[in-house]
Formats: structure tokens, sequence, C-alpha cells
């Protein structure tokens, strides 16, 4: 493992793509984050600015960060496809390794991808909720902490998905827009067309809902007297926020399994 | 590929000939373990292979698979770690190569004749039991040419076994000591080299009585077989140890008269072609 963290980490933190992306990727959440924060709007005991504070801070910067999954599930797609396109998939098997090490360095790199995502989004939680405490909070509050948890799921679950896409497809273009395709209007067609009564298990579905509206904001815009919103909570889900994390972590384990069986069985 | 049986022994330098589409670079490729075949197996150091065995296998097959944003060192270390061994062998290859000055240049930048070159270099990292070359000398100039004859020439006196696949006839019978040539998926012939262009000849007559010439071939133990190419002319491929005059002398005391007797230039080539145009049983 740790030769294939090395050769992992020449071939990928030297990748022009890569660094844009992530760099694109970091520029849109600080920039997303820093436009809302400018939103100035009071509704009753509801304020945009309490979404910067603890604890709501904790489902609200997850959830603006889920927005941007697509793009780091683009970069696995193109770092994967790149390794057909150069054939350098199939030159490091020739020169020794074995078809589940692709897989496993992969895996490393998702892992990487999906570590950086959480620790921007912790991090910046804490900067955030940390400059905009009231004068008699606590330091720090880590109510709600456990969707920053859900969303490093999701992010792994997304990467994963994406892999497989490239696996299967082998081509930048072809793997991108099937998996955009798949996750909308594919999933939504499947679901609702053939299988509506176990719509809720379906992988982007499932995956998409661990970062849900956050139920914080939705509660404090109820409170708001005269609101014509009908918001309210969110329709209670058939699955706990664990068993969803279960089920998208076993969806992970699966697509990891499928793109080693499809290395293995097809030529490079 | 149809009963491809081939043994490749240890220090051999094993050319594997053929036209296009023979088989060549389906065969390395199953043996390299990135084409997976319908049936047989194969084994690598007398072993079932495995990723293990690959290790210790330099190999060029089709084209040269480099990442071209990474320097030609960078993808040097890459491969130096899949095969577990430290950067310090990255120079002394790149220098047989001739390629050290190029060492922090990205791989895009060189020309098809340098990435070539940096292909073969990446074989020869970590010192491979087994080389094996697809064309190797594809885009290649003369200088190019010479230095991997002398590379290849200087890995078998180390005791490296070399497989070459190639079309450069002329260069795999000064550097091959066994081949295979193979056409349409078939072993048509295998054997050293020395044997292949010292054993059976091929002699072109022309007769001024061909209807007596055929009978008196048909029943002349001294051939293989023949062919009547024209009205008078006769192709015929002589058995080992048997010499054009031998034939000649025969034919004389048959009472056949040659007007013409030549005798086709015995190399590899020719052989090849004679091969390709008149399969014989062999392999």
């Amino acid at each position: 493992m740790p030769r294939l963290i090395q050769i992992e980490n020449i071939k990928t933190f030297s990748s022009n793509t890569f660094r844009v992306i992530i760099s694109l990727h970091l520029l849109l959440f600080a920039m997303v984050l820093l436009s809302i924060s400018r939103i100035e709007l009071s509704l009753g005991e509801f304020a945009v600015s309490k979404l910067f504070q603890f604890p709501y801070v904790w489902e609200f910067f997850p959830w603006v960060a889920s927005w941007f999954n697509l793009l780091l599930a683009v970069l696995m797609i193109v770092l994967t496809c790149n390794e057909y396109r150069y054939k350098t998939f199939r030159q490091q098997v020739m020169n020794g390794l074995h078809e589940g090490h692709l897989t496993l360095a992969k895996a490393y790199i998702i892992l990487l991808i999906a570590l950086y995502a959480l620790v921007l989004v912790v991090v910046s939680g804490l900067v955030s909720g940390g400059m905009n405490k009231p004068g008699d909070a606590e330091w720090i509050n880590l109510a709600g902490f456990q969707s920053v948890g859900m969303y490093f799921v999701q992010t792994i679950a997304y990467m994963t998905l994406a892999y497989l896409f490239a696996v299967i497809f082998r081509n930048n273009g072809l793997s991108i827009i099937l998996f955009i395709l798949y996750l909308f209007p594919g999933e939504v067609i499947i679901r609702n067309l053939i299988f509506p009564s176990v719509e809720s298990y379906f992988p982007a579905k499932l995956i998409s809902g661990l970062t849900p509206f956050p139920e914080l904001f939705t509660q404090q815009l109820t409170t708001v007297p005269g609101s014509n919103l009908q918001m309210g909570p969110a329709a209670p889900s058939t699955l706990s926020s664990g068993e969803s994390a279960a089920i998208a972590l076993l969806y992970t384990v699966i697509f990891v399994v499928i793109s080693y069986v499809i290395q293995r069985k097809r030529s490079l | 590929m149809n009963g491809l049986n081939i043994n490749v022994g240890r220090g051999h330098i094993y050319g594997l000939l053929g036209p296009n589409g023979s088989g060549k670079t389906t065969t390395l490729s199953i043996v390299m373990g990135i084409l997976r075949q319908s049936a047989g197996e194969y084994l690598w150091f007398g072993e079932k292979p495995d990723h293990h065995a690959r290790t210790r296998i330099g190999s060029l097959i089709e084209e040269p698979s480099f990442y071209p944003y990474l320097t030609l060192n960078d993808n040097l270390r890459i491969i130096a770690r899949i095969k577990g061994i430290s950067d310090e062998h990255i120079n002394p290859v790149l220098g047989t190569t001739n390629l050290l000055k190029r060492k922090y240049s990205r791989y895009r930048t060189l020309s098809s004749g340098l990435k070539q070159r940096l292909a073969i270099a990446a074989t020869l990292l970590g010192e491979p039991r087994v080389l094996v070359l697809d064309e190797p000398t594809k885009s290649l100039d003369p200088e190019g040419f010479s230095d991997l004859r002398n590379i290849i020439q200087q890995e078998a006196d180390k005791g490296t076994t070399v497989i070459l696949a190639s079309h450069i006839l002329d260069e795999v019978e000064k550097v091959c000591s066994h081949v295979g040539i193979l056409n349409a998926g078939e072993l048509v012939m295998e054997g050293k080299v020395e044997d292949i262009l010292s054993g059976k000849e091929v002699v072109y007559i022309t007769v001024e009585n061909p209807e007596e010439a055929h009978k008196v071939l048909t029943g002349c133990q001294l051939i293989e077989q023949f062919e009547q190419e024209k009205a008078s002319d006769f192709r015929v491929l002589l058995k080992k140890d048997t010499s054009p005059s031998d034939l000649n002398q025969y034919l004389f005391k048959e009472g056949i008269v040659t007007s013409r007797l030549i005798k086709q230039q015995n190399t590899l080539e020719s052989e090849f072609l004679e091969l390709i145009k008149h399969p014989r049983s062999g392999g």
C-alpha cells in the first residue's frame, strides 16, 4: 500500500487537471458562502447570518459543499479515464501491478479528495462559527456535527460511483455525460416509473439525501409570524440518517467491487 | 491463435516473426497479462504467472505508455515503485539510452524517437530477467537501431532472456539466437536461427523437358517439395544436407537437362517469405 500511495501522489499532484479542479472547488465553495453571507435578511427570529453561526453552520456548510460534489466526481472520472487514454493502467499491470492495485490506488485518491473536502468544511465551519458567535455563546458548539460526517460519506459515495462509470466507459466525455444523465433524469425515471415503492433505496437518491436541506433553517422560517411558508420540517424519510449512511457505504463497497471485477475480466 | 506452443529458454534471444495480423502482439499481450486468452495457459519462470513475476520482466508492447504531463524522471519513478526498486536505478538506464540530459523534460515534449528510447529505458529498470519487446525499433533512427542492438546483446550477455517481435528481419537475423515464425495465429516454424538459415535451400530451375522433369521430381528423395511455376520453370525445396549440385547431378543422371539453376539467397527474410507464401509443416 505505501508504494501505491507514492505512485498515486506522483501522478495526481502533478496533474494540472487535479490542481485546477481542486482550486476551482475551493474557490467556488468560498465564493458561494461569501455571497450568501452578504445577504442581509432577517424575518423574525430568522436571519441569514445565523447560518454562519454554531451550531447551524454544521448543517448549512455541508449542504452548500454538496452542491459541488459533481465537480469532484468529474475529477475522478478524468483521472481514471486518462489512465485508459494514456494506456498507463495497461503498462502498470505489465510492470507488475495487480488489477486490484489499480482499484485500490484510486480508492486512496477518492479518500484523499474526500478528506480534503471534509477538512475544508470543518475548517471553514470552525472559522465562520468562531468569527460570528454572539457574545455570550460557547466558543465552539458541535451540535449537529454528524451532518459533516454524512457529507464525508456522500462525497466518497459520489466519487466511487463516478469511478465505476469511468471504468465501464473508459472515455472522459462519455463517462461524464452518462454519469450526469444517470443522476438526472436517468435514475429519477427508473425510480418513478419502474420501482416507485423502493425509490428511497436507489443510489443517487439515497446519496443525495445524506445532506438534506438544513432542518434548523426550515424550523426557523416556520416561526416567522404571518409567514405563508409551508415548509416546516422535511417530509419524514423512510430511512434514518444512520441507515442512509450505512446503505451509502454499502453502495460504495458494491461500486468498488464491480469496478474491480470489470478491470479483472476485461482486457486492458 | 491456433494451437500456439512456444518454449523460450533462459538466455535465448527469441525473435517472434510474422506478417501483420499473424498474432505476435496478441501473443505478447496475453503473456504479459493484459489480454485474456480464451483457452490455454502459460508459465513464467516455470510457474503460474502472477503480478510478482511481471516485476522481473521489462516489457514494451505497441505504443510507449507514459504520463505526458510528467517528466521522464517521474515516469520512471512510478515504474521503480511498482518494481520495488530505488530511484538510483533511473540514471543508469537513462544513460544507456542517451536520455540523461532530458531527465527533467516532460514526456510530451519528446519526439517519437526519444519516446521510444524512454520506453526501452523503462524496460531495463530493475535489471529484469526477461525483456519482452514488440517492434522496439519503431521510430528509431539508425543510431537508435544500433544502440538497441547493443543493448539487447549486452543484456543477453548478462543472461537476460529477450523476446523480440519485429518486422525488421535483417535485425532479427543479426541479433536473435532463436526464432519463431507465426502466420495466421499458427506457429509455422521454430528453431535456432543458424539451423533455419543453414538448413533447407530453395532453388529455381529451368528445364528443357518439363513433363519428364515433373515425373522425376515427384519421385526424388533429395527434395521436400516442388512447384511448377511456369511451363519450364520449377521451384524446388531441397531437403536439409542436400546441395543444389546434388540435385543437378541427380537430374542429369535421370536425363533432365537444366538450362538454369539459381539458388535463392539464404537469409531469414527469404525463409520468412517462403514460409508465408508456401506454408509447410513446422513449429
